[in-house]
C-alpha cells in the first residue's frame, strides 16, 4: 500500500516485544499470548500511519515514533499513595474506582468495595489467567488489528485494562471509575490499557475514563476500548483526558449496537500534546439510538484530533453527535465525522454538528463531515461552524461591568457548557468545570 | 451629568450623527424621539461604547470625565446603564450568575466589598418584585428564547439591581403590552431620584405618560432638529414627524 505507512523505527517495539515476554514467563502459550504476537505482526506489517493516509492527514505522528518509548512496567506497592490520587477523584460520587498506574492495575489505590456479586468489575489482566472463557468470545473481536497501527499495538502489548460484565436486567446505579495515572520517567513510557465491557440484556451502566499525569513529562498512552451492548442495554462513558502537556495519547472506542440499545459518549480533551480519539459505533440491529458528545480544548501547540464513526448498518437508528471545540495560540484542531447509512438502513435519523471558536489567529481547525448515503428513505444533517466568540454578547457582558477577560472566559464556557451539560452526574461535571477553568486561569461559573 | 458636544459618529464609514448637542443635569429625565434609522440606537451605543462607532468630532463628558476615553465596562461601574433595543441571547450563562458577575464588578470597582450569595439572592428577590418578573427566568440562560416583553422586562431587571446614575432605554417600552409598560415605567421612576438622570428613547408618547420627561429632543437623520417640553411628543403622536423636518430644513 503506497506510502500511506512508514515501518520506519518498527524494530523499535520488535525488541521491546522480547523484553516484554521474558517478562511474562509461564503465559506464553496462552491464547491471549497468540494473538499478541499476531498483533504484532500486523504492527510489523504496517508500521505506522504516514500523513498521506486519508485518516492521518492531519496529525503527524513522528515525533511520537522518534522517542522511543519503553514498555511501561508493573505496578510496586507503595509507588502511589491515596493522597496522589486524590485530586483526580470526584467528590460527592459514590462509585468504585479502578486504578491504573501506567497502565497496569494497582489494586492497593483501588476501591472495588460493594460491587453487586454477580456483576464482574475486574481487572482485564486477572480475567484472562484465571477465566479467559468469560474474555474470549468477545475480546479482540471488534476493534481490529489489522488495518489500525495503534489497536495492532496496543493488542500486542497488551497486559492489563479493565473488564465489566453487567448480567442480564442489572442495573449499575453508581457509575464505574477508571482512573489511569501516569507516572513520567527520565526514560519515556508507553503504556497500553484496554477493555472490554459487555452489557448484558437490559443492563444499565455509565463508566468514567480519567487519563491523567502524576507529574508533568512525557509519556504515551494507547488505548483500546470494545463495548458490546446487547438488546436493550444502555452504557454511558464519560472520558476525560486530562494528560500531561507533552504527554501522546491515542484512543480508540468501538461499541457494538444490538437491538434497543443506547449508547452515550462524553469525550472531553484538556490535556496532551498529542490527542487522537477514534470513536466508532455500529448498529447491528433496529432501533438503536447513540448520542456522541465532544468538547475540546487546547492551547499552546496542543494537537487534538477526534475521528468519530457512527454505521448505521440496521434501520431505524438514531444517532446525534455534538462537539465542540475551543482553540487558543497555536492550537491545533481535527474533526472528522463519518455517518455511514447502509442500504438497508430506512428510516435513519442522524445529526452530526461539530462547533469550534479559534481565540487566535494561530490556532487552526480541519474538521470534515463525512456523510455516507445509500438509502433514500433517512433524515441526516450536519453542520459545521467555525468562528470567533460572539462579540454581541462580549460586548453585552461588559456593558454590565464585567472585565474583558472575564467576559471571554465567562462566554467560553458558555459556548462549552452545551456539551459539559450533558454530563448528568453532577460531582463529575463540576470536576470537568474545575480543570477547564484551571486550564483557562479563570474561576469555574456556579 | 451627561454633556454631549458636536458629537459625530460614523459606523463603517457612513456618518450616522452628524453633530449632536445634548446636556443633561441630575435629576432630569431626557426623552428622544424620532423615525426610524435617525440614530437614536447609535446614540445610545455609542454612550456605552461600542467598538465599531467612531467618533470623528466633538467630547462626551459624563460626571466631568471623558466619557469616550472610557472602556465599557469602566462605563457601567462609573453608573452608565444602557437597556438595549434587542437584548442579547447568551446560552449557557445564567441571568442571575451575569447579573452577579456584573454587580460584583461594580462593587469591586467602587471599592465595595463582594456581595455574598444570601444578600444577592435578597436583593434579586426584592427587585425581581418590583419588575414584576417571573424568577424562574432567572434561573434561565440570559434572555435564551425569552419572549420579546420578557426581555425588556430583563433589561429593567437589570437596571434595578445595577442601580445605575445614567439610565439610557432604547425603546424598552417596544412590545410591551399596557400593563408591562406600567411596571417598567413603575420600576423607572423607583429609580428616580435628584443624582439620577435618564435618556429615554421612544417611539410613543404613551411612555412619557408614566414616565414624565423634563425634555423632549426631535432627533431626525443624526441631528436634533428640535427640544421641547413634554408636550412636544403630543404634538408629534399627532402630526408625526415630517412637519419638523420640513422646518428644520427650511432652516437649514
Ligand atoms: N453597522 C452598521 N453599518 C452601517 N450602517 C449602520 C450600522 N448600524 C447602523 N447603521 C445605520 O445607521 C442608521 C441609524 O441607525 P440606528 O439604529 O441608530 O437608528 P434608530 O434611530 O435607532 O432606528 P430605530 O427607530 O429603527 O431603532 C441607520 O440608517 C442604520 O442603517
Ligand atoms: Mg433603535
Amino acid at each position: 500500500m503506497k506510502n500511506i505507512f512508514n515501518k520506519g523505527n518498527t524494530d523499535w517495539y520488535t525488541d521491546a516485544f522480547k523484553a516484554f515476554e521474558d517478562r511474562l514467563n509461564g503465559q506464553t502459550s496462552s491464547e491471549i499470548h497468540k494473538l499478541r504476537k499476531k498483533s504484532l505482526r500486523s504492527f510489523q506489517e504496517l508500521g505506522y500511519p504516514t500523513t498521506k493516509h486519508e485518516e492521518w492527514r492531519y496529525t503527524n505522528i513522528s515525533s511520537l515514533i522518534d522517542n522511543n518509548f519503553e514498555i511501561s512496567e508493573p505496578y510496586l506497592s507503595g509507588e502511589l499513595s491515596q493522597k496522589d490520587i486524590e485530586k483526580f477523584q470526584f467528590h460527592g460520587l459514590e462509585s468504585r474506582c479502578l486504578v491504573f498506574v501506567n497502565g497496569h492495575f494497582a489494586s492497593e489505590l483501588s476501591n472495588t468495595k460493594d460491587i453487586t456479586e454477580n456483576v464482574e468489575i475486574l481487572s482485564l489482566q486477572k480475567t484472562i489467567d484465571q477465566n479467559p472463557d468469560l474474555v474470549s468470545p468477545h475480546f479482540a473481536k471488534y476493534a481490529s488489528i489489522n488495518d489500525q497501527s495503534f489497536i495492532s499495538l496496543n493488542t500486542a502489548f497488551l497486559q492489563d485494562g479493565t473488564f465489566i460484565n453487567i448480567p442480564e436486567s442489572v442495573r449499575l446505579e453508581k457509575p464505574v471509575h477508571l482512573l489511569y495515572i501516569s507516572v513520567p520517567d527520565v526514560r519515556p513510557k508507553a503504556s497500553f490499557p484496554r477493555n472490554l465491557i459487555i452489557a448484558g440484556r437490559s443492563s444499565e451502566m455509565t463508566f468514567i475514563e480519567t487519563f491523567a499525569a502524576h507529574k508533568e513529562g512525557i509519556y504515551f498512552t494507547d488505548t483500546v476500548s470494545e463495548i458490546v451492548l446487547h438488546e436493550n442495554s444502555k452504557v454511558e462513558r464519560i472520558k476525560i483526558q486530562i494528560e500531561s502537556d507533552q504527554a501522546y495519547h491515542i484512543a480508540a472506542l468501538q461499541a457494538i449496537q444490538e437491538r434497543d440499545s443506547r449508547f452515550i459518549d462524553h469525550n472531553i480533551t484538556l490535556g496532551g500534546a498529542l490527542t487522537r480519539n477514534d470513536i466508532n459505533s455500529e448498529f447491528r440491529a433496529e432501533n438503536g439510538f447513540c448520542e456522541l458528545y465532544g468538547m475540546y480544548s487546547g492551547n499552546q501547540k496542543q494537537h487534538i484530533d477526534n475521528h468519530t464513526t457512527i454505521d448505521h448498518a440496521k434501520p431505524h437508528c438514531e444517532s446525534n453527535e455534538l462537539y465542540k471545540g475551543i482553540l487558543d495560540e497555536k492550537a491545533e484542531g481535527v474533526f472528522n465525522g463519518k455517518i455511514f447509512v447502509r442500504p438497508d438502513a430506512q428510516k435513519t435519523n442522524a445529526i452530526q454538528s461539530n462547533n469550534c471558536i479559534l481565540l487566535s489567529d494561530q490556532a487552526t481547525i480541519d474538521t470534515k463531515p463525512q456523510l455516507e448515503i445509500f438509502a433514500d428513505d433517512v433524515k441526516c444533517t450536519h453542520g459545521a461552524t467555525i468562528g470567533q466568540l460572539n462579540e454581541d454578547a462580549y460586548f453585552y457582558m461588559r456593558a454590565r461591568g464585567i472585565e474583558k477577560s472575564n467576559a471571554r472566559k465567562l462566554l467560553i464556557f458558555a459556548f462549552a457548557s452545551e456539551v459539559v451539560e450533558k454530563i448528568k452526574f453532577d460531582p463529575v461535571r463540576e470536576k470537568v468545570l474545575e480543570w477547564f477553568a484551571e486550564k483557562l486561569h479563570a474561576l469555574k461559573p456556579e | 451629568m451627561l454633556e454631549i458636544k458636536n458629537l459625530h459618529v460614523s459606523v463603517e464609514g457612513n456618518e450616522i450623527l452628524k453633530g449632536i448637542d445634548l446636556t443633561i443635569n441630575p435629576g432630569e429625565v431626557h426623552a428622544i424621539m424620532g423615525p426610524n434609522g435617525s440614530g437614536k440606537s447609535t446614540l445610545a451605543l455609542v454612550l456605552a461604547g461600542k467598538e465599531g462607532y467612531e467618533v470623528t468630532e466633538g467630547s462626551v463628558l459624563y460626571k466631568g470625565k471623558d466619557l469616550l476615553e472610557m472602556a465599557p465596562e469602566e462605563r457601567a461601574c462609573e453608573g452608565v446603564f444602557l437597556a438595549f433595543q434587542y437584548p442579547v441571547e447568551i446560552p449557557g450563562i445564567s441571568n442571575t450568575y451575569f447579573l452577579k458577575s456584573g454587580l460584583n464588578a461594580k462593587r469591586k470597582y467602587q471599592g465595595l466589598e463582594q456581595m455574598d450569595a444570601i444578600d444577592f439572592l435578597q436583593l434579586v428577590k426584592q427587585k425581581a418584585k418590583l419588575v414584576e418578573i417571573d424568577e424562574k427566568l432567572l434561573k434561565r440562560p440570559v434572555n435564551e428564547g425569552f419572549s420579546g416583553g420578557e426581555k425588556k422586562r430583563n433589561e429593567i431587571f437589570q437596571m434595578a439591581i445595577l442601580d445605575p446614575d445614567l439610565g439610557i432605554l432604547d425603546e424598552t417600552d417596544s412590545g410591551l403590552d399596557i400593563d408591562a409598560l406600567r411596571i417598567v415605567a413603575n420600576g423607572v421612576n423607583k429609580l428616580k431620584g435628584p443624582e439620577k438622570s435618564f435618556l429615554v428613547i421612544t417611539h410613543y408618547q404613551r411612555l412619557l405618560n408614566y414616565i414624565v420627561p423634563d425634555i423632549v429632543h426631535v432627533l431626525s437623520e443624526g441631528r436634533i432638529i428640535r427640544s421641547g417640553d413634554k408636550n412636544l411628543a403630543l404634538e408629534l403622536e399627532e402630526k408625526g414627524y415630517d412637519w419638523l423636518k420640513k422646518e428644520a430644513e427650511q432652516v437649514a
